[in-house]
Formats: C-alpha cells, sequence, structure tokens
C-alpha cells in the first residue's frame, strides 16, 4: 500500500488567530486539532469549539482524505454536514480541489466567532 | 406508489420490523424483474428479432434469452452492452439503458472499453454492432502500453476526454488518443480504489498486531465469495471495473453504513442506493436495522452480511439471488 504523501496540497486556514496557508507535504497523515498543554496537533486550530482530537488529514495513493471521527461541534464538507460511522468508525471524506471543511457550533449565538474554516487546494 | 426516491427512503428509514416493511414498503414497489421483462421483450418485438436471432445479435445463447423474457436480469453490464447494440441504441439512450435496468454506471470516457462502446455508438462511418466494437476494443488494448510509467491521474477530466471521443470520426483519431492519454484509462477508478484503503486504514486493523488490514487478508480471512474475491484481487491491481452490486456487497463485507456505501458508490460514478428498487430497498432497511441492532462493529465481523442477507432471503425478492451468492460465504 503506498501510503507515502508525494503529493503537493494545501489548506487555507481561517481560524481565530487569522488566515494562514499550511503545505501538507512530506508525510502521510496530518493530525487536526485543538492545542493543550498535553496535546500538540500537526495542525492546531485556535477556536474553543474545535476537539483536542478533531480528524486527520491522510494521504493515500496520491488522494487526500479527511478522517472524521465524530466531535462535540460538527464538521460541514461543503456545507454538508459530516456524520460519523457507527461504533466510533471513522468516516473518509475524499478532497477535492477547492474543497471547504467547516467547524462551526449547533447554536447560532456562537456562529461565526468561534467558527473554523479549512479550503484544499492543490496548488 | 407516488413518493420520491427520498421520502420512500426515509419512509424505509421509519419501518419498525421487517413485517411492517414488507407490508407497507415492498408491497408497492414494482418488482425490477417485472420492468425488465417488459423492456426485453419490447426491446425483441419492436426490432422484430426472434429469440435465435436476437441471441445471435447479442453473441450469447437461446436459452440466455429466454431467461431474460422471462424476467431473469442479466447479471453483467457487459450483457446490458451486447442487448443495447443489438437494439440499436445511441449513445444516449445507451446511457439511459444501463443506468436505468442495468442499475450501473452510464459510459464512462476514462474507461477503455466504455470509450471503444462511445467511439462506435456516435461514428458515422461504421456499424453499430457488438463485433465491431470488440474489434475497436482489441486494437485499443494493443494500442495501450501497461508498461510505461503511471501518470499524474488528474491529467485530463472526465468531460475532456469525452469531448474529445465524441467528436472523433475514424479509428485512427481514436488509437492516436488512446496511446497519448494511457494514463487516463489506467487511473480511472482511482480514486474508488484510494476510498477503499483509506477506509480500511481508518476502521480496520489486525486484532493481535493491530496492523491495519488489507482488504484482501479481510477477503481471506472471511471466506468471500470466489467472485468478490477475484473482485479484491481486481482492486489490488488496480483494474478493477465495478459493478454496482459488487461494490454494495463488498461495502457489507467491510460493516459500511448506508452513507458509506453511497460514498463509494458515487466514486465510482453510480447513483446511491435506491429505494425504488426492491432489493436495494431491502438493503437500506437492513442496514438501518442492523444499525439499530447495533450490529455494525469495527472488528470486520460478518454480522451486518449475514442480517441483510437474511432479511433478503426472509422477503423470498426474486432479483436478489445475486446478492445474497455475494454475502454468501465462498467453499
Amino acid at each position: 500500500m503506498d501510503i507515502v504523501s508525494e503529493v503537493s496540497a494545501f489548506l487555507t486556514v481561517k481560524d481565530g488567530s487569522g488566515t494562514r496557508r499550511v503545505s501538507l507535504s512530506g508525510r502521510q497523515k496530518w493530525s487536526l486539532g485543538r492545542k493543550t498543554p498535553a496535546n500538540d496537533p500537526d495542525i492546531a486550530l485556535a477556536s474553543p469549539i474545535v476537539s483536542r482530537s478533531h480528524g486527520e488529514f491522510v494521504c493515500m495513493n496520491g488522494q487526500w482524505f479527511y478522517f472524521y471521527r465524530g466531535s462535540m461541534n460538527p464538521t460541514y464538507y461543503n456545507g454538508k454536514k459530516l456524520h460519523s460511522g457507527l461504533n466510533g468508525r471513522v468516516t473518509p471524506v475524499l478532497l477535492l480541489p477547492g474543497a471547504v471543511l467547516c467547524i462551526d457550533c449547533e447554536d447560532p449565538a456562537l456562529h461565526s466567532s468561534n467558527r473554523v474554516e479549512l479550503i484544499f487546494s492543490d496548488r | 406508489m407516488l413518493y420520491s426516491t427520498d421520502a420512500l427512503t426515509n419512509e424505509v428509514l421509519q419501518c419498525d420490523d421487517l413485517e411492517e416493511f414488507r407490508r407497507n414498503i415492498i408491497s408497492g414497489i414494482t418488482s425490477q424483474s417485472e420492468l425488465w421483462k417488459e423492456r426485453i421483450n419490447r426491446i425483441i418485438r419492436d426490432n422484430n428479432y426472434t429469440v435465435n436471432s436476437f441471441a445471435r445479435a447479442c453473441g450469447v445463447s437461446r436459452p440466455a434469452v429466454v431467461k431474460w423474457c422471462r424476467g431473469a436480469i442479466p447479471r453483467g453490464r457487459d450483457e446490458f452492452i451486447r442487448i443495447g447494440f443489438a437494439a440499436n441504441y445511441g449513445y444516449e439512450e445507451m446511457n439511459s439503458f444501463l443506468r436505468r435496468y442495468g442499475k450501473t454506471s452510464e459510459l464512462y470516457a476514462k474507461s477503455l472499453e466504455d470509450s471503444a462502446c462511445i467511439f462506435v455508438l456516435r461514428s458515422k462511418t461504421i456499424s453499430h454492432t457488438f463485433e465491431i466494437y470488440q474489434s475497436i476494443l482489441e486494437k485499443m488494448r494493443t494500442a495501450l502500453q501497461m508498461d510505461s510509467p503511471a501518470l499524474n491521474p488528474e491529467v485530463m477530466e472526465t468531460g475532456e476526454a469525452l469531448t474529445q471521443l465524441l467528436s472523433m470520426e475514424t479509428e485512427q483519431e481514436l488509437i492516436r488518443f488512446v496511446e497519448e492519454n494511457q494514463q487516463i484509462y489506467r487511473t480511472a477508478y482511482y480514486r474508488l480504489y484510494s476510498y477503499i484503503e483509506a477506509f480500511l486504514l481508518a476502521n480496520c486493523s489486525d486484532e493481535v498486531s493491530g496492523e491495519n488490514v488489507s482488504v484482501f487478508f479481510l477477503a481471506e480471512q472471511q471466506e468471500w465469495s470466489a467472485s468478490l474475491r477475484r473482485c479484491v484481487s481486481a482492486i489490488r491491481q488496480k483494474k478493477w471495473f465495478p459493478l454496482r452490486r459488487k461494490i454494495i456487497a463488498l461495502g457489507l463485507h467491510l460493516n459500511m453504513d448506508y452513507d458509506q456505501i453511497n460514498a463509494m458508490l458515487e466514486l465510482a460514478r453510480m447513483e446511491p442506493l435506491c429505494a425504488k428498487n426492491p432489493v436495494e430497498c431491502a438493503i437500506i432497511y437492513a442496514i438501518e436495522d442492523a444499525k439499530l441492532l447495533d450490529m455494525i462493529f469495527c472488528d470486520g465481523g460478518l454480522e451486518l452480511c449475514e442480517h441483510v442477507k437474511n432479511v433478503l432471503t426472509e422477503l423470498s425478492l426474486s432479483d436478489a439471488a445475486a446478492i445474497i451468492d455475494d454475502l454468501e460465504k465462498g467453499v
């Protein structure tokens, strides 16, 4: 199984700390979550609604996937709410250039201030 | 039944038990077998075929045609293409036929077989027969040098490949296109294969070593049916031409839920599980029921397959034999 990422990909991350671009090259898996003293994810998101271990970006045979593990606050893929699989099963989500992942609150009162947006691109 | 497919799916998901499902849902859906019987008999009648001449036109045996006329649905996509040629379908009609009756994908410009089919169906200079299609396909296979290095799967978009195929007039143009664009045929179902591997990476690991398992390992360990194991072998070699039924069976063996099976179907460019097809409707019900009974596990167990098989058997659906075969253990 070819699982080493040689395929260039990037994330534009918009969170509480502003907007930045992250390169996903050089490794197969990138963890995504909220940084705490005991947790240091590869891509740390500055937002209280993000779980410590929120998900992972994984490259499989040159295709990038987001592994959604379920979380307290919902994640949306191109506007569609993601559902985790049963009994802790992970749902891989194929990422195509331009895909937008959004972590947001169900509670409209908290909307936008803590919202996180991740835009996937291949260049 | 006046439901839209989505509304019907919601009705299925709300059934409390098999009896309610049988009474309220299945009894109202016209059997796919009945629809097929009507269609194949109309094709033969409208084109002035006899059973014998239709069998010759399709390149199949007479008993095969007799079975079709009695409602047996062809198992392979290839048979639908043979019938489509014999019925003198054009490109759009063939697509509609494959989708509606074959429950399979439309002609796909990045598949070698389908490219040949698209070319023949659109050509103004050659006969639209299955034999001609096969002879052109053979020439394309020869032109495709399988040992050259794999290139970027995204070199040409499907829409662009289709536009080029639709505009070709001569065999020479087609062969040149194949030679120059070998990579698009090798990577046609790349995303589907990657999805299957990603699913296994995320969800399936060996109980003892903790290492992720391959789909091949699972197939051997769980003694999947011989035909499904052949699919797995083809997936490993990246040569699988996915059939709808096999994708569904594979998803059930991998303990996928409704959304995950639909994700695989979408990557194979097929419609999601369809509640208006009795067998697929029963599968949707069985998956939902298994979910409520907490039968979908991460450990690669066979409970989901067994449950779906039991529901299909209990309902005695005439079109379910093929998928039940795929859910049986191999010998």
